[in-house]
């Protein structure tokens, strides 16, 4: 459960290296082509390259067993529910009820389970390389306004201690005789009011505390604000976006044009 | 020293959070109805995670818990929480309720109490802790001595027999303190088991009949307060100051030769001194 | 001139209840405190200390709302008019709370979050941030995540957060209330240096009599939304009507003086330790000495 509260793996890998705005642009580049993209072997191919710069990245162990408990079982039931749903063309290769399986079907449903895989190991490869701090700073110099990252930042930063915050008032409701094993899942679910409303009136007022702390350091006292880290764009960061650039100008035509894995199979 | 069985037993408990972070490194206690004891040790001693086994929020890593000869794994929190009750250190940790009144409600309900028996125990600690003008107005915008004295009694109504209340005075003025304890007293002359966990070592003089020292997750000291206040070297080692007049008696050492708790004590023992002569 | 002036503050919050009387919290609030000087607050729970703090950088009444009557004027500036922004340069304040006052993921840039907001060029800021994690001593724990901290080593790096912004003043609302004695000592002890060492003016709201009549110049009690009395912590401590009305706890060597003079007809009037085991100590002895 922690490990969904700091994504963050620190290392000194090449993608640990890599300037957080080129990341985000490789993230953005590299979600937008999977979602554009139709075809199985493609789609297993990228999943290889993605799971490949995870593996180069230094992601350890643990965390790789973990994103694959995550996602294999998403993956395996959007594969199976789209082979039930979905009625393609060509040859029925099954047939049962109102079940028709073609070949079509088949590549399709693993194409779309395939591309769920991707999507979450390219999300999770920026996520796990990159510190909080970095990440807002980065987005911020690419145009997101200096309050939305702030807040972004906070929210992050305030997820363990909002976690911590929930076990105790859990634990101090169960003190008071408050049962949340017993009854149906409609009843268990207004168990949890009293720990949900305790909740909403602590992170309240930690906003309020919040807001006073924040003005008292001068927050928004002049238009243009300086950082104390500064972002570098080496040259290996150039090379990274015009290799970028070119991948995905080249894929585009590719797809569009020439329809280049567009079918399934 | 009573005769009977002790409320609270715990064997050889070792407790481990996740992690590997070892919070109670061998415990073996016995506490005696009606005691009333002060839990004091700096943080991360071992206090907050020691009293969570009574009430079952914790299970031990290794050794056990018995309350009212009863081994806490056997029985539910819920269970527990009929014998045991805890005060957390934050009110607002337990306050949710539209009204004081349905705060009050909250646990005796819980309990499974018919709605007559839970309207008498309301209206019972109202009047007990002074909160009858505060009855119908939410507590969570109520000032933060109200809101202390609201999740106290809140655990009150469930009428336990032993009473853990952790830090029930920061943050509260001298006067809010003494009221808070006086009323804990009263408790206590009715029969309860009062533990108080606590840095502040002038109302421990005052008030706890024995106190406990944890220290790196053991005990390093229990017994009748007066006797701990003076073990010296365990409280340094334990990181405690006890309070000025323990510490002006221990100054005046040739002269007093009894440690000291409180401000009466201390005046009889100066002037017993004073007409005693070398 | 001098640091903070107050004259005939009145202040209410906005009701909770649209429509509803505005409960006054402050009823007239005269206050002056010298550069330089370490004056402690104490007051019943609920009085208004911490209205009182808001109302020294501003945020009472730019950023409540409310009702605001008088004058509040820190350095010369007048806080009704001067923007929070800038008065949070002269006066920095630390919370309760050391939870909801860290947000940043290190300490570091906690300390660079003030100086960043205000446009200081980078250097400055890292010198800034430097500079005060030396002075609370926890420059080693600068890459650490403030989740990480004892409750003593938060409070010292909410203390290096205002202090990057260089005040000449430094607020602390009940800063050592969650702390335990480790991190109580800690956390005075930077406090003290503060004032002793830099000439920093500081106003501590506090109820421990005992950590007040050893570091304070003066200490002002507040009751029933006023200034009830400021003096020495000495004189204030003797005056028995006022503590017992104002709910206050005083040291207990002063409860003391007061017992043994009503005992034995002394004239004992000790706020600290030392000075009560000296002269208990001369008169164990000075009476052993004629019997």
């Amino acid at each position: 459960m922690s490990l969904l509260y700091d994504l963050y793996q620190p290392g000194d890998s090449w993608l640990h290296r890599l300037d957080p705005r080129v990341k985000v642009g490789l993230v953005f580049c590299g979600c937008s082509l999977l979602l554009l993209f139709r075809n199985v072997w493609l789609m297993l191919g990228a999943l290889a390259c993605v799971g490949f710069v995870l593996w180069s990245a230094g992601v350890a162990r643990e965390r790789m067993a973990w994103v694959a408990r995550m996602t294999l079982p998403t993956m395996a039931m959007i594969a199976v529910l789209w082979v039930i749903f979905y009625r393609g063309e060509g040859r029925v290769l099954f047939s049962w009820w109102f079940l028709e399986v073609t070949a079509s079907t088949i590549a399709e449903g693993l194409a779309v389970a395939l591309r769920v895989g991707a999507l979450a190991l390219l999300i999770l490869a920026w996520l796990f390389t990159t510190d909080q701090t970095t990440l807002v700073h980065s987005l911020v110099a690419l145009g997101m306004p200096y309050e939305w990252g702030l807040t972004l930042a906070m929210a992050l930063r305030y997820l363990p201690t909002m976690g911590n915050v929930f076990g105790m008032i859990s634990d101090a409701q169960q003190a008071r005789a408050l049962d949340l094993t017993k009854g149906n899942p409609l009843k268990r679910a207004r168990a949890y009011l009293p720990i949900t409303v305790a909740m909403l009136i602590t992170a309240l007022r930690t906003a309020q505390s919040l807001s006073l702390a924040l003005e008292s350091r001068a927050l928004g006292a002049r238009r243009k604000r300086t950082y104390l880290h500064r972002l570098h764009f080496r040259r290996a960061d150039l090379l990274w976006t015009i290799g970028i650039v070119l991948a995905t100008a080249a894929l585009l035509w590719a797809r569009l044009v020439w329809g280049f894995g567009a079918r399934p199979y | 020293m009573s005769t009977s069985p002790p409320c609270i037993r715990v064997e050889e408990l070792f407790f481990e959070y996740a992690g590997d972070l070892a919070a109670l490194n061998g415990v073996d206690l016995e506490i005696a109805e009606n005691a009333y004891v002060a839990i004091v040790g700096q943080n991360g001693s071992g206090k907050t995670t020691l009293v969570k086994h009574f009430i079952g929020l914790l299970r031990p890593s290794s050794g056990r818990v018995w309350v009212y000869g009863r081994e806490t794994t056997s029985v539910s929190v819920g269970e527990l929480a009929r014998t045991v009750g805890y005060a957390f250190q934050n009110p607002d940790h337990q306050i949710f309720c539209p009204t004081t009144r349905e705060e009050l409600a909250f646990g005796p309900r819980n309990l499974g109490l018919g709605a007559r028996e839970v309207a008498e125990r309301t209206e019972d600690a109202l009047t007990a802790f002074g909160l009858l003008p505060y009855a119908d107005l939410p507590p969570a915008v109520l000032g933060y001595g109200l809101r202390r004295k609201i999740s106290i009694a809140a655990v009150y109504t469930m009428r336990p027999r032993i009473l853990i209340l952790d830090e029930p005075t920061t943050g509260l003025d001298g006067r809010s303190a003494h009221e808070l304890l006086a009323l804990l007293g009263g408790l206590y002359a009715q029969g309860h088991t009062i533990l108080l966990v606590t840095h502040d070592m002038r109302l421990v003089a005052e008030y706890a009949r024995e106190t406990l020292v944890m220290h790196e997750g053991r005990v390093l000291a229990y017994g009748p307060t007066r006797q701990v206040f003076g073990l010296a070297e365990e409280l340094s080692r334990a990181q405690l100051i006890p309070p000025q007049v323990t510490r002006l008696g221990e100054a005046l050492r040739p002269y007093l030769r009894e440690t000291v708790l409180t401000v009466p004590e201390f005046c009889q023992a100066f002037v017993r001194a004073r007409e005693a002569g070398p | 001139m001098a640091a903070i002036s107050i004259e005939n503050l009145h202040y209410a919050y906005p009701p909770l209840l649209p429509g509803s009387q505005a409960e006054p919290v402050l009823r007239g609030v005269d206050l002056e405190v010298e550069g330089g000087e370490f004056l402690s607050l104490m007051g019943p729970t609920g009085v208004g200390k911490s209205t009182l703090c808001l109302a020294l950088n501003g945020i009472v009444p730019q950023s409540m709302g409310g009702v605001f009557r008088g004058r509040v004027q820190v350095l010369g500036r007048d806080t009704r008019t001067t923007p929070v922004s800038e008065l949070a340069t002269q006066v920095g304040m630390v919370y309760q709370d050391p939870e909801s006052q860290l947000f940043c993921h290190r300490v570091e840039d906690e300390v660079a979050f003030g100086p960043e907001n205000l446009g200081i060029p980078r250097q400055e800021i890292a010198e800034r941030v430097e500079w005060a994690l030396g002075v609370v001593r926890m420059w080693e724990h600068r890459d650490r995540s403030p989740t990480q901290l004892s409750g003593g080593q938060k409070q010292r790096v909410a203390i290096a957060a205002s202090l990057a912004m260089l005040p000449e003043i430094l607020v602390l609302d009940e800063p050592t209330a969650s702390l335990d004695p480790v991190g109580q000592s800690e956390v005075l002890s930077v406090i003290e240096a503060l004032c002793r060492e830099r000439r920093m003016t500081i106003v501590m709201v506090s109820h421990d009599a005992e950590h007040i009549a050893r570091f304070s110049d003066r200490l002002a009690v507040m009751y029933q939304g006023r200034i009830a009395r400021v003096d020495s912590p000495r004189k204030v401590f003797e005056d028995a009507t006022l503590l017992s009305d104002a709910c206050l706890c005083v040291p207990q060597v002063a409860e003391l003086s007061a017992a043994l003079n009503r005992r034995c007809g002394t004239a004992y009037h000790f706020v600290l330790l030392e000075e009560a085991a000296q002269a208990l100590r001369g008169a164990l002895a000075g009476r052993q000495a004629a019997s």
